[in-house]
This record gives C-alpha cells, sequence and structure tokens, in this order.
C-alpha cells in the first residue's frame, strides 16, 4: 500500500505551519456543520477548492473532486426520492420525484461532504506525512494516536486511487470494443484490497519495529509569524459563522 | 548460530514445513532455491512473525537465533535480530516519502537523530537514492522501491538479512553491486529465490532447496533454454515519434521524466526483449502501449489505424509488474470464468499454466499469481502482450512455458527484463532504453 498523496509546491498554504494547519483544518471542519443558509453553504464549499486550486493547480483540483463526483451523483439521485413531503417541484403523473426540501437536504449534504473531504485533501496534498505526525505529537497527541490518525487520513484518498487503479486493470480485460468497467467486481475487489490492507499494514509496521520504543518527544521550531499564522487560521474559519 | 525445527500448516490444512530443519553458521550466506508455493516467502514471515500472527496457520517447533528462540518474541522485538526485504515491495512500503521510510524504523530503534541521520545518508548512498530523498515511494519504479527496502535493511543492520528475491527488478549493475555487497556482509544472510541467477556464484557459502516441506541440499541443474519459434502474422503495431512525460509531484528538485520513442514496431508472432536501468520508464512504455497512460506527443496505430488510449486497450495485454494488481476474483476458477472463454479453453489455461481452480487467489504465491495473470491475459485473446518482468518469482521452466504458450498462439510479444541470461535466450530483436531514448540493445 502507499499513502502518499503529498504535491510539492512553494503557495502560501504550503508554507503554513503545520500546527497552524491543523488548527484550521479541524476548526474549518467543525464550522461546516452550523451553515444552513446558502451562502455559508457556498462559502465552505468553495473556500477549500479555491485554495487547492492556488496551492497545487487546476488539474489536480479536478483530479481530487472527480473522485468526490460519484458519491455526489448518487446523493442527487437517490436523496430526494426519500423526501417526498414537502413542496414539489417534480411531479411525475402524481409521482413526487423532488421537493424543495429534498433538494435543500442534497444540497446541504454536498456541501459539507465537499467541504470536510477539501480541506482534508488540502492538507493532505500540502503537508507530508511525518509533518503531519509531528504537528499532531506537538499538541501532546500520544505517538500510536498521531500515527494512526495520520493513516486513517490518508486512507480514505487511498482507497479513491486503489479503486482508479483498480479500475484502469479491469478495462484491460474488457472484450475488445467494449469500454467501460465492470461495476460489481470492480467494487468487491476494492473491498477486498482494502480488508487485506489492515493486517498487511499492521504486519509491516510491527516489522519496522512499531512498538518497540517509547518514541521522544517532537520538538518543533516556530517559524517567524507563528501566532499571527495561527490566529488566522482560528478567526478565519470562526468568522464564517457570521454567514450560517 | 541458527538453529531450527519447524512445522507449518495454513488454516487450510494446507502443510508447508514437516519438519523443516535448518541450521546456519554465524556470518554465512545461505540460498535457499525453491519453485513458487514452496514456501519460501512463509519462512521469512515466520522468521520475522508476521506468521502465524496476521495470516493465521499453525506453527509448532523452534528457531533459535543465537540461543534465543525468536518464536517467543514480539514481531517488533525480533527487528533488530532478523529483519526482511519482502518480495512484493508494495506490501513492505507504508510512509509518503523516501526519507520517512528509512526513518521510521530508525526510530524504533530508539537510535539518536544524528546516529538515524547517518545511517539514512549512508543507507541511501549504498543504493544510490540520494536523489530521491523527498519523493514520494508511489512515484518509485519497480526497481527502485527495492533498492528502497533493501536500503531499510541495511539501515536497520539485524543479525540475520533476509531477502527474499530481493535481486528481481533490480537492473543488472544493481544486481552486481547488491551480490559485491551481501559478499562484504559480515551478517548472517538467507536469500530466497525461485531461479539460479549468474549473480548468486561466489555470493553465497551455500544453497538448499525446499521439497515435499523439508530442507535439502540443492543440487544444481543448469537449465537449458530451449529454442524458441515464433510464428510470424500480418499484424503490426507500431509507435511513433512518442513522448512519455512523467513527474515527481512530491519533490522540487528532480525534473520531470522524459522517454521518447521514435520508432517502434512488434509484429503479431513476434518476440522483442526490452532492457534497460531501474526507472528508465520501461513499465511506463508498456503501460503507454497498452493505453494505461497517455502519451505526450506521438501515435500508436495497428496496421496503419491510429488508436486512442482507450481503444489500446482492447488490443495490447500489460502483464504488470505486481500480478495482484490485475487479480480481482476470489478463487483461480473464476479469475479464469471472467475472461467467458470456453470451458475446453480454460481448461487447457489450467493445465498449462499448473494451476489448481479451487485456489483462493490471495492465498497464492507471488509466483504461481504471475501465472494465473499469464494464463487470464492469454484467454483473453490479445494480439499483442507485454511481460513486465514475468521471469521474476518464476521458475526459468515457467517462464519459457509461458512465453512459449504465448508465442506459440501467435500473440506478439514484448518481454521486459533484466536478466541478461533470459534476454539472451529469448528469440528476436533485444531493444533497450538508454539516456531516455528507445533504442536497438548493442
Amino acid at each position: 500500500m502507499n499513502i502518499s498523496s503529498y504535491i510539492y509546491g512553494t503557495s502560501f498554504y504550503h508554507k503554513l505551519d503545520v500546527r497552524a494547519k491543523l488548527i484550521f483544518t479541524l476548526l474549518y471542519a467543525v464550522v461546516t456543520f452550523f451553515m444552513s443558509s446558502y451562502t455559508g453553504l457556498a462559502a465552505v464549499f468553495f473556500i477549500p477548492l479555491l485554495i487547492m486550486l492556488i496551492a497545487v493547480g487546476g488539474k489536480e483540483t479536478i483530479h481530487c473532486y472527480s473522485r468526490l463526483l460519484p458519491l455526489f451523483l448518487i446523493m442527487c439521485f437517490f436523496i430526494p426520492l426519500q423526501e417526498r413531503t414537502g413542496t414539489p417541484l417534480w411531479v411525475i403523473r402524481g409521482f413526487t420525484v423532488a421537493t424543495r426540501e429534498g433538494l435543500w437536504t442534497v444540497l446541504r449534504i454536498i456541501s459539507r461532504l465537499g467541504s470536510v473531504s477539501g480541506i482534508l485533501m488540502l492538507l493532505l496534498l500540502t503537508q507530508r506525512n511525518e509533518e503531519i505526525i509531528k504537528g499532531l505529537r506537538a499538541f501532546h497527541l500520544p505517538y500510536n494516536a498521531a500515527l494512526a490518525s495520520s493513516m486513517i487520513l490518508r486512507f480514505i484518498p487511498y482507497l479513491g486511487t486503489l479503486f482508479a487503479e483498480i479500475r484502469s486493470s479491469m478495462s484491460l480485460r474488457l472484450k475488445e470494443g467494449k469500454r467501460g468497467y465492470p461495476i460489481l467486481p470492480s467494487i468487491t475487489a476494492l473491498i477486498i484490497a482494502a480488508v487485506k490492507m489492515v493486517p498487511e499494514t499492521a504486519a509491516a509496521l510491527e516489522e519496522r519495529g512499531f512498538g518497540r520504543e517509547k518514541m521522544k518527544s517532537v520538538h518543533m521550531k516556530r517559524p517567524r509569524y507563528y501566532f499571527v499564522q495561527c490566529l488566522l487560521c482560528i478567526i478565519i474559519p470562526l468568522s464564517l459563522l457570521f454567514l450560517r | 548460530m541458527i538453529s531450527a525445527d519447524i512445522s507449518f500448516s495454513y488454516d487450510d490444512e494446507k502443510e508447508i514445513f514437516s519438519s523443516f530443519s535448518l541450521s546456519v553458521e554465524k556470518g554465512e550466506h545461505l540460498l535457499i532455491i525453491a519453485p513458487p508455493e514452496s514456501g519460501k516467502t512463509t519462512l521469512g514471515r515466520i522468521i520475522t512473525g508476521s506468521i502465524p500472527k496476521y495470516r493465521g496457520g499453525r506453527l509448532s517447533g523452534s528457531f533459535f537465533i543465537d540461543g534465543s528462540d525468536i518464536l517467543a518474541l514480539d514481531i517488533h522485538q525480533r527487528m533488530k535480530i532478523a529483519a526482511r526485504v519482502s518480495q512484493n515491495t508494495d506490501e513492505m512500503l507504508l510512509f509518503s516519502s523516501v526519507e520517512e521510510e528509512l526513518s521510521f524504523p530508525l526510530e524504533n530503534l530508539g537510535l539518536s537523530y544524528s546516529e538515524i541521520e547517518s545511517r539514512t545518508e549512508y543507507a541511501l548512498s549504498l543504493f544510490g537514492l540520494e536523489r530521491y530523498r523527498k519523493v514520494s515511494t508511489a512515484e518509485l519504479s519497480g526497481g527502485e522501491k527495492r533498492r528502497l527496502l533493501l536500503a531499510v535493511l541495511f539501515a536497520i543492520d539485524p543479525e540475520v538479512y533476509i531477502l527474499d528475491e530481493a535481486f528481481d527488478e533490480l537492473s543488472p549493475w544493481w544486481r552486481k553491486q547488491l551480490a559485491e555487497l551481501i559478499r562484504h556482509l559480515d551478517r548472517t544472510v538467507i536469500a530466497l529465490g525461485s531461479h539460479m541467477l549468474s549473480e548468486y556464484d561466489g555470493t553465497f557459502d551455500r544453497a538448499i532447496t525446499i521439497d515435499e516441506c523439508k530442507a535439502l541440499s540443492y543440487e544444481e541443474s543448469s537449465f537449458v533454454f530451449p529454442a524458441i519459434d515464433m510464428h510470424e502474422g500480418k499484424d503490426v503495431l507500431r509507435v511513433e515519434n512518442v513522448v512519455i512525460e512523467r513527474e515527481h509531484r512530491s519533490s522540487g528538485d528532480l525534473t520531470s521524466f522524459e522517454l521518447s520513442v521514435p520508432w517502434f514496431e512488434l509484429k503479431e508472432g513476434e518476440c522483442v526483449t526490452l532492457l534497460g536501468d531501474n526507472g528508465s520508464g520501461k513499465s511506463s512504455f508498456s503501460r503507454m502501449m497498452s493505453g494505461l497512460l497517455k502519451e505526450k506527443t506521438g501515435t500508436v496505430s495497428i496496421n496503419g489505424k491510429a488508436l486512442s488510449q482507450k481503444e489500446r486497450r482492447g488490443k495490447v495485454a500489460f502483464l504488470m509488474q505486481n500480478p495482484f494488481e490485475e487479480l480481482f476474483l476470489p478463487t483461480v476458477i473464476d479469475e479464469l470464468e471472467s475472461t467467458e472463454a470456453s470451458q475446453t479453453a480454460i481448461e487447457e489455461a489450467l493445465s498449462l499454466f499448473s494451476l489448481v481452480p479451487d485456489a483462493y487467489v490471495q492465498e497464492l504465491s507471488y509466483g504461481k499469481a504471475k501465472l494465473l495473470q499469464a494464463a487470464v491475459f492469454y484467454l483473453l485473446d490479445r494480439r499483442f502482450a507485454v511481460f513486465d518482468e514475468m521471469d521474476s518469482a518464476l521458475s526459468s521452466s515457467d517462464f519459457i512455458k509461458a512465453v512459449r504458450a504465448y508465442l506459440d498462439k501467435g500473440i506478439a510479444l514484448l518481454v521486459i527484463t533484466h536478466d541478461l541470461g533470459v534476454a539472451s535466450a529469448l528469440p528476436g530483436r533485444k531493444l533497450m532504453i538508454e539516456e531516455g531514448v528507445l533504442c536497438e540493445y548493442k
């Protein structure tokens, strides 16, 4: 397994201290759940997207968000069907397909999922794994918890990459002239790979001596304007509450 | 120094070792040569501890190293005693950069920062990875990943080095380097291999094999590659003026890699061998030909008809280095039936590639998985195929069997290998990638 998604860059977000970035990521993810206005939902969705565009460019941003698209589409298809009580917007032969309330629910979920995924992807794209672990440990998180958190953060984007690889391999096995890929076997293969990854990762960690020594405490130097960075990373997400 | 007597069987009752006795002197370099599925990788995992803890099975007996039974120790306690380079490089790489991959075990050894730094620098220089220090391991080629795992092992510097098919995927130059390093190493080395390599000569003090679950002395029978005929047909795959680019996204110090292919032709039924250093772009070229990678410029055509990236996927079979990246279904028979081939063809493939229909894919050895991968694409009936280091992890006879099966069917083969013995035994043209350009091998 490979859990890397870091992309080298020199953007302001790359340069931001990892501790400030972790504060920003956490607060931003929490603030997202307080949003209930159109403006607020749009803001929390588009801010990570905009920073990502600046930090890693359009190609990578599209690549990251395209992984979420299938999920968004499934939500758009099925959630309105579940919420059919309310102001009808689309009715076919007496059957209410979509209501105002249903669409609002979809919008809210997509915005929250998109913003939380976006801010996490942004952290992983602009910060190396070891720095994230160091940052978490600087907040006195135990080493094992910091390592586990960092791996969990990477597990979801990694599954996206793995799924893309499975799809590519599957496409090599299609009959000539056929396009696409078989969805069910691809998902099954992904589940098998994900399940297999758990003991493999645990074994690899242990063979590399994980748990052998108590890790030394981390001393991170504070960059210039460290407190200003932290302050801004607290103020910006909290100020979004005015839009809620 | 090593004195072991173990018995082991997997949960499905498949017996791997039965009173398997092994004794190795301190500082001895032992080579274990045995075919796929004989238990080589299992032995390595038993010594380091991931079997039976993470893969199940029943283990009995003892395995003494320097007087202490390592089977009684936790996995992490064994790292300083015995560590291994795994056959499947992907299963051991966990972190986001080469540097982190190296520093993690060293931190776990409780070394000081200066010692970690000096060991990291030493290991990187030993395997020519200095410029990849900040690079993501996902951006390394198969051979570079292997060198990284070797660097990790040499940085840990355990009492016993276990090298599971560690010469595979390395270019001839790096194979010689590794053999040289082993010769001068004053540690105990247990190397596991499926077939003899010329680099083993003078590197190991003794060779044994595993047969019927027991360790036996190895009697070398030099394998003579049989003559293989090519049955050339009409179809021609042509690559013209292609440039492939690959970026190192995780590091700003490295320029992006570029491979130029002015002209390449592969005729139906022909066999072409491709050689080149690790990371030279052999796999990228194959991925491009089979439609998994988009070329920057140029065209790929069959019989003069230019093919899009997606169209190539249905025309060119690509047997990846890691077979598990292409196997998805629970059992061998599920995999073969998914090709929609006739029952007769499936039975023929089962016998040709020596496969057991009910075997679980995830439990296959690396070598057996390669044979299954070959069987799947054999049944898919593509006119063109790429064997990406298919010879690694397979016995010479199994590899030749696969090559012959494809060529007899009239399938054009591009064989990527690092083994010069294999390259010279195969029929047809030899090509190489040198300084970013595909050219004739001289």
